[in-house]
């Protein structure tokens, strides 16, 4: 309790930093998921494979080199990003590439009687897709989705190595200050725990949801 | 009058097995007409091809006298695009074996959403005929119901609902009792007669139910490896086949006296 009162307000800067690189590396996931996953399951082979080359890439690097190259290699090309904005660019993306496994496992999985369903009653493709396919995939990528913003969040810790002041660098500067490292990390990992805690509640209830508006 | 299906030394594989091989079939609009034939037969492929699921390897397949796969376009025949297959597609509708509701969406709205969205039909309207049609195969009751509440005889009567809302010219039906428990497919089979005597669509049924295709079709058609055996009036194919294959066939479902 004493450490929360101690190390717990100078830590909260941080934790912002971190909930709110977390939430815009989540959204830019979802986007690069949702992509990645259909251009997949693309008719054209192009579009097919540069899916995959963008999936196997990034998930076949270490997570941190990507962020190096992006902080500190793309400069040589030309291109200046901001430590935030690489962060948040290696975050999702990375977790996009996951996460398109993740959209084309679920859409491959709704059976193929509810595309002939759909012909048969005329709709297009795209209606097929909107309408009939991503609302039943949708129930089935929650979990691992869930799973995934979660490895986000952890993940996120890594950006303290190219001078992002979240929650993992301010503890190391509140570290190097006081010396107390016990307490500020307990502090630091009680905080990621309650912002787990959040995410997974929050696909929960996104889950109860969707389960409640199409049963069985 | 034109036939409202042509299809010309239609050719069908998948991979290696060839499902249908050459078949040759004209059906006039209102007729009823019963497919018959063993399992693994092509009778269930000769509907997806209908339904322009999928497409014949070879030969002519017109419904309303256009192709669904080719277009005329500057005095030639071109691959058809997706408008032009959607508008001879839009011809025909299917019931499906497995019902194939979508669970996401309550009966009410398995039905309407076509009609929203492909018929464009304003949303009263496209309620109104919803729940018509819904009544009309005894659901008024399960409009909110979601398929997973609703036992087999139930889905397969959305089914026809839904398909039905869309007024298509050529209804096909495959094995629709055949997922069903014994006692709920004397229902559905009452719901094709009351169709079939109406006459005002083209019905095509597969189905293993010689007696109802002998009470409610014009025609009866036997398949057999890929190729039509025998195709004449009900009392024919059934007391008086000319071929053997046939007779086998019938006598081994209805029994010989039959």
């Amino acid at each position: 309790m004493n450490a929360i009162n101690n190390f717990g307000p100078p830590l909260l800067g941080g934790l912002a930093v971190t909930i709110g690189i977390t939430l815009a590396a989540a959204v830019l996931a979802v986007v690069a998921a949702l992509g990645g996953g259909l251009a997949r399951l693309s008719y054209y082979r192009v579009v097919r494979w540069t899916a995959a080359v963008y999936v196997e890439v990034f998930r076949g690097t270490s997570t941190l080199v990507q962020l190096f190259w992006f902080y500190f290699v793309l400069p040589f090309f030309g291109i200046n990003l901001s430590a935030l904005a690489a962060g948040i660019l290696v975050l999702g993306l990375n977790t996009g590439a996951y996460g398109a496994e993740v959209v084309r496992g679920a859409i491959v999985a709704v059976p193929r009687g509810q595309y002939d369903a759909a012909a048969a009653l005329n709709m297009s493709r795209l209606q097929t897709l909107y309408r009939i396919v991503l609302p039943q995939a949708a129930l089935a990528m929650l979990p691992p989705a869930g799973n995934l913003m979660i490895e986000l969040l952890k993940n996120s810790a890594l950006v303290s190595l190219i001078t992002i002041t979240e929650l993992t660098f301010t503890a190391q500067l509140l570290r190097s200050e006081t010396l107390r490292s016990a307490e500020i990390f307990a502090v630091v990992l009680l905080f990621y725990f309650l912002v787990a805690l959040c995410i997974t509640g929050a696909f929960r209830l996104a889950e109860g949801k969707l389960k409640k508006s199409a049963p069985g | 009058m034109n036939p409202i299906i042509r299809l010309r030394g239609v050719h069908k594989a998948y991979g290696e097995l060839a499902v249908l091989r050459g078949i040759d079939l004209e059906v006039p609009a209102g007729q009823t007409v019963s497919v018959i034939g063993p399992s693994g037969s092509g009778k269930s492929t000769l509907l997806r091809l209908l339904m322009t699921l999928d497409r014949p390897d070879q030969g002519v397949l017109e419904i309303d006298g256009e192709s669904p796969w080719t277009m005329e376009k500057n005095g030639s025949q071109q691959p058809a695009d997706e408008r032009h297959l959607r508008q001879v597609r839009g011809k025909v509708g299917m019931v499906f074996q497995h019902f194939n509701l979508f669970p996401h969406m309550s009966a009410l709205h398995n039905v309407m959403e076509a009609l929203l969205r492909v018929l464009r039909l304003p949303r009263t309207e496209a309620e109104a005929r919803a729940r018509e049609r819904l009544s009309a195969v005894g659901l008024a009751d399960k409009a909110d119901a979601y398929p997973a509440h609703l036992s087999g005889g139930q889905k397969q009567r959305v089914a026809i609902a839904r398909a039905l809302a869309m007024q298509p010219k050529v209804m096909l039906f495959d094995e629709i009792t055949s997922a069903l428990d014994p006692e709920l497919v004397g229902g559905i089979l009452a719901l094709l007669h009351e169709m079939s005597s109406k006459r005002t669509m083209t019905m095509v049924i597969v189905t293993h139910h010689m007696r109802f295709a002998e009470s409610c079709s014009d025609r009866v058609v036997f398949f057999d490896e890929g190729v039509i055996v025998e195709d004449g009036a009900p009392k024919a194919i059934f007391h008086e086949p000319r071929h053997e294959r046939t007779r086998r066939f019938v006598d081994a479902i209805l029994g010989p006296e039959a």
